[in-house]
């Protein structure tokens, strides 16, 4: 009996339970899971910013909702040091950014883009309108809408959506504010210089500059090159067509008046397209910097032929409006120092959209000189000013035949291109 | 080939009344859980493949969400049907194998209603309501998406199935050493037990890249050391019990044994290549999943010749036929792995459809044929149950169309995607070219249901089992030479 129990220590059950179950298992555990670890311990020791916040309650709150909905089993938070990553969002994503991350939300599948680096790309309003029906503000998307967070409309969010979006424009925000954050030349960290080879930097800071998506005020915009004879022109008009289709009409709605099916959650309202002659190079901004403060999400991914077919669409859908033969109320002398003294300070004294005030202003007051608006849109406006910008109601202000006097003033400012 | 010992060659006919007791109700009740599991499991997989060509399909209530139904999807895979069917063969394979019954019959019970009424339905439960207490909560881990609550007592299903299948060859001295099913299976409980809590408890008090390290390696142990080892268990104990011969090589199987379960456990970074996680860790991962391609090579090689000759069992077998397929599956699978797992390739096909394809393969193709193939092996040995061949046969052939459909459209449309990704079209793109192979994938599933709803009817139609002395094999014979 004494033999067999001593055999019994030696019965292969107990080899597979000790050396296979047991052993093996504490082998991956401390190679895969300690030893990485400790390496990375030091690496966020060496490289975290010391001032480095954590996420506020409500960011942690929305974290919880994000992890609860499984939004990371389609998105990504984790931007891989390969150059196509890259590209398309920015920097890697390095380990000290997550260290606040209980539990990781890095994800394996991406069918929508990565959010990494999503903090500031949109706007809160697109954000909300997003997650109470995706395809308000995404006419192909095939994203699930929350509506649970929402009271029954995507202007009326819960606290849980709230907080979602508080969470979401948290997304890269420590890398933004680290001063890591450089827009042309990410550093390079341990990772990325061993691999250098897979980054190729020429196409790389080209391409970067195409993709990200970041709203962003006053960057160059480079020269799209427009048709300049009738069959380059309708061609052009037929595919920016198509494009609109597929990218704009969510907000801009078909026809292009800015009732789309995401207009009415986002403020300011999606432009009326057709209701104002936009010079191309105004259009270009537009398209290539999104129009900060507002919702509109800058289009750098798209390639340039789709961008310049977008402008020429754009343009055609302006329907052009007589100035109504209304009597002079104002001489031309009196409407320049009305215009003056009542919107020079955010507008500029040449009506640029540069005066004063405009810096501190998003979205940025119109620029006159590549705008145009219709005069009862410009009517309109004077009268009720453009919620959710700077733009106040001049109703109480000005009287009819100032306003009347103002509309024919802006107008005159347009400053078109030749051929437009 | 090495000659087995002279012992081996009379896999002894046993008769009934010299089998230890062998719980049939057991296995019964398992085998019905497991595949109403599948089947509900499955109609959450079709709901989440729906909803990216529909996105508006069920929209209106949380609990039938993309998020939460695939949750859903995943965890009742797992733990409802491969959980329950591993079980079911357990209770038909562990005595005959240890030549006594299981550790209890009311233990037995108990891991039977733990397991599915305490953590499969109230983890279904906990998904649907989405609570916020951090126990409460669903955890956005993959493979590990049950509220903390509900995984302490997954641990403790684990410690129980180890008791209840590993202590009786423990408990009884196995003259000569253990069959090499029961090397899996001792192995595959141990490891879960321990490996378990790593992916689920770990991420949440560990951050960010250091809690990734060991998600990691959870998402490859669910496969690699729970699915795994109990299906090889099953594939090498089904193979000798149907054709009446031995394995073809003891030796071949032993090594097949400790390489996988010294290679597989490394494997799990190679999730997460090009992350912030260390370069060596990665770089350690891949060289491991590429040793762990060529060992499934050794054990699919070992399994296939175990069965050269037999064309005609295959033909006419049909759990033994799913055995097979799921054989061959294992072997593409596990090749496929190594291969994705490279840096060039992973680079590409890393986060698109191709990676649902692969993992469609390995748990519907690979685990899910050959744990079907246990679950209808040990239902014929059940005495008086009845048993439907012809549905059976359909549902084989059902299931194989269906899933070779999945893949084939998941591998397409992930090229497709990854393709596109690398290129500087924009990102919305990539989803309007997907939505072509998401219908067919669509498609796929009509016939993977239809076949999930005749192996039920295998169970629960046909003609009763008129006898119950079965041939069995007893394999201690075959094992005393390795």
């Amino acid at each position: 009996m004494k033999t067999a129990n001593r055999h019994r220590v030696f019965n292969s059950v107990y080899l597979v339970i000790f050396v296979a179950g047991i052993g093996f298992f504490a082998l991956s555990f401390y190679l895969l899971g300690i030893l990485p670890g400790q390496e990375l311990q030091k690496e966020i020791d060496a490289r975290v910013p010391a001032d480095m916040a954590d996420y506020t309650a409500q960011e942690e709150r929305g974290r919880t909702v994000y992890g609860r909905e499984g939004c990371g089993y389609c998105h990504t938070q984790q931007v891989r040091f390969v150059a196509e990553d890259v590209a398309r969002w920015g920097a890697p994503t390095q380990a000290w950014e997550t260290r606040f991350d209980y539990p990781q939300l890095w994800g394996t599948r991406r069918i929508g883009p990565d959010l990494a680096r999503e903090s500031g790309v949109r706007s809160n309003d697109w954000q909300l309108t997003h997650l109470f029906n995706p395809r308000f503000v995404v006419g192909d998307s095939v994203m699930p809408g929350y509506p649970w967070l929402f009271d029954g409309d995507a202007a009326k969010p819960t606290a849980d959506a709230v907080s979602l979006v508080a969470y979401l424009q948290a997304l890269g925000r420590p890398r933004i504010v680290s001063g890591y954050h450089d827009e042309t030349a990410p550093a390079p960290s341990p990772m990325a210089a061993e691999h250098a080879d897979s980054m190729d930097t020429s196409t790389l800071a080209a391409r970067r500059q195409a993709i990200s998506a970041q709203a962003r005020l006053d960057a160059a915009v480079p020269q799209f090159s427009l048709p300049d004879n009738p069959e380059d022109y309708s061609v052009a008009l037929a595919a920016g067509k198509t494009a609109f289709e597929q990218n704009c009409t969510a907000c801009h709605g078909v026809t292009g008046a800015g009732d789309g099916l995401g207009a009415a959650s986002l403020l300011p309202r999606p432009a009326d397209l057709r209701a104002a002659s936009f010079t191309s190079g105004r259009i270009a901004d537009a398209l290539w910097n999104g129009r900060y403060g507002s919702s509109m999400p800058a289009w750098r991914d798209l390639d340039n032929s789709t961008l310049a077919a977008l402008t020429v669409y754009v343009q055609s859908l302006h329907t052009s409006q007589a100035l109504p033969e209304t009597a002079i109320g104002e001489s031309a002398v009196q409407t320049a120092t009305l215009f003056e003294k009542n919107c020079s300070s955010c507008h500029g004294a040449t009506g640029q959209g540069d005066g004063p005030a405009a810096r501190s202003l998003a979205p940025r007051p119109a620029n006159f000189q590549l705008k145009q608006g219709n005069p009862d849109y410009l009517e309109m406006v004077l009268r009720n000013g453009i919620p959710g910008t700077a733009m106040p109601p001049w109703e109480e202000v000005l009287t009819d035949q100032q306003r009347h006097s103002l509309v024919r003033y802006l107008r005159s400012l347009y400053q078109p291109s030749a051929q437009e | 080939m090495r000659s087995l010992d002279s012992a081996s060659t009379g896999i002894a006919q046993r008769q009934l009344e010299y089998l230890p007791r062998t719980d049939y109700d057991l296995i019964k009740a398992h085998s019905y859980a497991a595949v109403i599991t599948l089947f509900l499991s499955a109609i959450a997989g079709l709901l989440v493949a729906l909803k990216l060509t529909l996105p508006e399909l069920l929209g209106n209530h949380a609990a039938l969400s993309w998020g939460r139904l695939r949750f859903d999807h995943t965890q009742g895979i797992f733990f409802g049907w491969l959980g329950n069917a591993f079980f079911a063969f357990c209770y038909h394979m562990v005595p005959r194998l240890a030549d006594r019954p299981v550790y209890s019959r009311k233990l037995g019970w108990g891991i039977f209603l733990l397991w599915n009424f305490g953590v499969l339905l109230p983890g279904w439960a906990l998904i649907s309501l989405g609570l916020d207490n951090q126990w409460l909560a669903v955890q956005s881990l993959e493979w590990a998406e049950f509220p903390m609550l509900i995984d302490l007592f997954a641990v403790l299903g684990l410690l129980l199935i180890c008791v209840q299948f590993a202590g009786p060859f423990v408990l009884k001295r196995q003259s000569g050493g253990v069959y090499i099913s029961v090397w899996y299976l001792v192995g595959g409980a141990v490891f879960s037990l321990l490996a378990y809590p790593v992916g689920n408890f770990v991420p949440a008090f560990i951050p960010g890249a250091q809690g990734a390290a060991f998600s990691g390696l959870w998402i490859h142990d669910a496969v690699g050391l729970f699915v795994t080892p109990f299906v090889l268990a099953i594939a090498y104990y089904i193979i000798p019990a149907t054709t009446q011969r031995p394995i073809y090589s003891h030796f071949l199987s032993m090594i097949g044994f400790w390489f996988l379960f010294f290679f597989y456990p490394l494997n799990g970074t190679h999730h997460y290549v090009y992350s912030a996680v260390p370069m060596d860790a990665q770089k350690a991962a891949i060289i491991a999943s590429v040793y762990l391609g060529m060992d499934v090579i050794l054990v699919a090689f070992n399994l296939l010749m175990s069965l050269r000759g037999q064309a005609a069992k295959v033909a006419s077998d049909v759990p033994l036929r799913f055995v097979w397929t799921g054989i061959i599956f294992y072997l593409l699978v596990s090749l496929q792995g190594a291969f994705q797992a490279l840096m060039p390739v992973n680079r590409l096909t890393h986060f698109s459809d191709w990676v649902i394809g692969h993992s469609h393969l390995a748990m519907l193709g690979f685990a899910t044929f050959i744990a079907a193939g246990g679950i209808a092996h040990a239902w014929q040995r059940i005495p008086h149950a009845r048993y439907n061949d012809a549905a059976m046969n359909w549902a084989f052939w059902l299931i194989t169309v269906g899933l070779l459909l999945m893949f084939v459209t998941l591998t397409a449309g992930g090229l497709v995607q990854a393709h596109l990704w690398a290129s500087p079209a924009p990102w919305m793109d990539s989803v309007r070219a997907s939505l072509a192979y998401w219908w067919l994938r669509d498609i796929s599933a009509v016939p993977l249901l239809a076949g999930f709803v005749l192996f039920f009817f295998g169970l629960i139609t046909g003609p009763r089992s008129a006898s119950c002395n079965v041939a069995d094999p007893r394999f201690h014979s075959a094992m005393a030479g390795a």
